[in-house]
């Protein structure tokens, strides 16, 4: 089961989807399908042309299927970051 | 008047018409056919591992491969590099100490160091070659292709 994901509860993390976006909040829940909730969640958008920008979200549940990773932030390592200064494509969706 | 008493209307045992007894024979009929259809079915059912989504044989082989350094190649080209932690039976992974293998190209997920990396996105994993017994690998899967044909 999906139980690596039981040390994350709580602690924000790093959720990339599908379709290349990027969830980042606290994880509430999850379950053996992999359907997670964030609470305080907000998007990273990563733009060629243009800075990161953070659009807020609220509580989101993401249904499993369209879930590619979980990344368990840093804390310290993602306070260090300058969002202003990442200029980045955007990922690619997955494709099966 | 209770159909089931066996008694008639005048206390006497009921005359009883040849439809009921045809009544039962098919209620017998029924039940042997219902019993039999179990019997049946209950052979042609696949056994329990037989219906995982995966082969069990891969998540065994993955298990011993914790706690060695891999790199995962996620159907988005995206690809990580990390400890293999654990591994479940859908195949999906988690990695300690991560580091994307193209950073420049890849910077999304600086703040990252633990990930858990969903099995049905994984496109490759590459493996240490010095911690893979090809020949046990080969041996194992003609087993289990035996077992499966067998199992038909």
């Amino acid at each position: 089961m999906a139980s690596d994901l039981q040390s994350c509860v709580g602690k924000p993390v790093h959720v990339v989807t599908n379709d290349g976006r990027h969830l980042l909040g606290v994880l509430k829940g999850y379950d053996q399908k992999t359907n997670v909730v964030l609470d305080e969640s907000h998007e990273r958008v990563f733009a060629a042309d243009a800075p990161v920008e953070q659009v807020p979200l609220g509580l989101y549940l993401v249904r499993g299927d369209n879930i590619a990773v979980i990344g368990e932030i840093d804390e310290e390592l993602d306070a260090e970051l300058d969002l202003s200064t990442i200029v980045a494509q955007p990922l690619k969706p997955i494709v099966h | 008047m209770f159909m089931g008493s066996g008694l008639g209307p005048d206390g006497q045992p009921a005359k009883v018409g040849a439809s009921t007894y045809v009544a039962w024979a098919l209620c017998g009929v029924l039940l042997a056919g219902c019993w039999a259809w179990e019997l049946y079915d209950s052979q042609n059912r696949p056994p329990e591992e037989a219906r995982l989504p995966d082969s069990v044989l891969f998540y065994s082989f993955f298990k011993t491969l914790i706690g060695k350094e891999v790199v995962v190649e996620l159907k988005n080209d995206l690809a990580i590099r990390g400890t293999l932690h654990s591994v479940d039976q859908y195949l999906n992974i988690k990695l300690l100490n991560v580091s994307v293998v193209e950073p420049d190209k890849f910077p999304h997920m600086q703040s990252v160091k633990h990930c858990f990396v969903r099995g049905s996105v994984i496109r490759y994993a590459q493996l240490p070659k010095a911690d893979v017994d090809v020949e046990l690998l080969q041996d194992a899967t003609r087993k289990e292709a035996q077992q499966q044909r067998a199992a038909k």
